[in-house]
């Protein structure tokens, strides 16, 4: 629990009884703090209005070129094998269920694409940067990249 | 040659060497630092978080040896410790633009005097993560990310950069870098 006392000078005493000592920071410094939470909030808020209840679409892009757009409304595993894509560090499974989708098996040092979970949002990309593959979710009614794909679809 | 420009020319030697070997410190230990960090794995949603322990050191120069300085000591950071792990790549670019927006944001604003060493760590945190992203979506071709992203690492930042401003603001006191 953190104390905050006022002090004669004007700043503020943030008492860490933890660290069992005082450290100091500012009326300017919780100013900007403030700040910073406010424009993140209004990000935040900003980014919900901006979220695309009818997408219907995933594009899988490697290395920045897109290899394949996934239909949302049917339930699929998609595989990406390293044979077919050199980059990634060991295959990738995709998985599209109820209208989202994840990745749920894919090799990387700290696996965080896996544990980013299902996405259904097109302000929530699925980035694996160790494995070079963007999965991003858009509205549209037809596939804009090349279909023929070097994927396994079971 | 009088004896007192001669002393001055020592003094000035000695400065100066004191001023080289306290820099390859600080640099040796941001390195290891930034090195140390890619091993403590906070397991969450947001990719990429990290405590920044490197940023002490570059805040302890900023306030040391100024703007100049700690950009030096950053970009060789970047440098060493992209050769000594990944390499130039992807990762690289992130942390030289994070480290590029830190700095001078740090820089920034420490000359306005108004913010303690914890609220010019924060800032320097903020804009970290600022320029990490910037360079994600140019790579990833996506504005995406500043709406998905960024509110979030912001927030988390406000925690990080206090934790290495308040580390860095006790070194900044009980170490004596005169006599060091």
């Amino acid at each position: 629990m953190l104390n905050m006392i006022l002090n004669r000078k004007g700043e503020v005493s943030l008492k860490t009884p933890l660290l069992g000592t005082n450290f100091f920071i500012n009326i300017y410094d919780m100013v900007y703090i403030l700040f910073i939470i406010i424009i993140s909030i209004s990000l935040i808020v900003f980014g919900k209005f901006f979220i695309d209840k009818g997408s219907n679409r995933a594009i899988v892009r490697y290395n920045g070129k897109e290899i394949m757009a996934l239909d949302l409304r049917k339930n699929q595993t998609v595989f990406l094998l390293k044979k077919d894509y050199p980059l990634l560090l060991g295959d990738m499974e995709i998985e599209v269920k109820e209208g989202k989708i994840a990745v749920v098996k894919e090799k990387s040092p700290y696996n965080y694409c896996s544990l980013m979970g299902f996405t259904g949002e097109s302000t929530r990309p699925i980035i694996c940067q160790p494995n070079k593959i963007t999965i991003t979710v858009e509205n549209g009614k037809e596939s804009s990249g090349n279909n023929q794909v070097d994927a396994e679809v079971r | 040659m009088n004896r007192k420009s001669y002393k001055n020319d020592i003094e000035n030697s000695d400065i100066r060497l004191k001023k080289i070997l306290q820099m390859s410190a600080f640099l040796s230990l941001s390195v290891i630092f930034q090195i140390a960090e890619t091993f403590i794995i906070i397991p969450f949603f947001l990719p990429g978080i990290k405590l920044g322990l490197a940023n002490i050191i570059t805040i302890v120069v900023l306030y040391i040896y100024g703007t100049k300085a700690a950009f030096k000591i950053g970009l060789m950071r970047v440098v060493l410790s992209g050769i000594l792990r990944n390499g130039l790549g992807i990762n690289f670019l992130f942390s030289l633009m994070g480290m590029l927006l830190s700095v001078s944001a740090s820089s920034f604003l420490k000359k306005s005097n108004r913010l303690s060493v914890v609220g010019v760590s924060i800032g320097g945190a903020n804009f970290h993560v600022i320029g990490q992203i910037m360079v994600a979506s140019f790579i990833y071709k996506t504005n995406l990310l500043y709406v998905s992203y960024l509110p979030y690492m912001l927030l988390v930042t406000l925690i990080t950069g206090s934790v290495t401003g308040y580390l860095a603001e006790r070194i900044l006191k009980r170490v004596d870098f005169e006599i060091f």
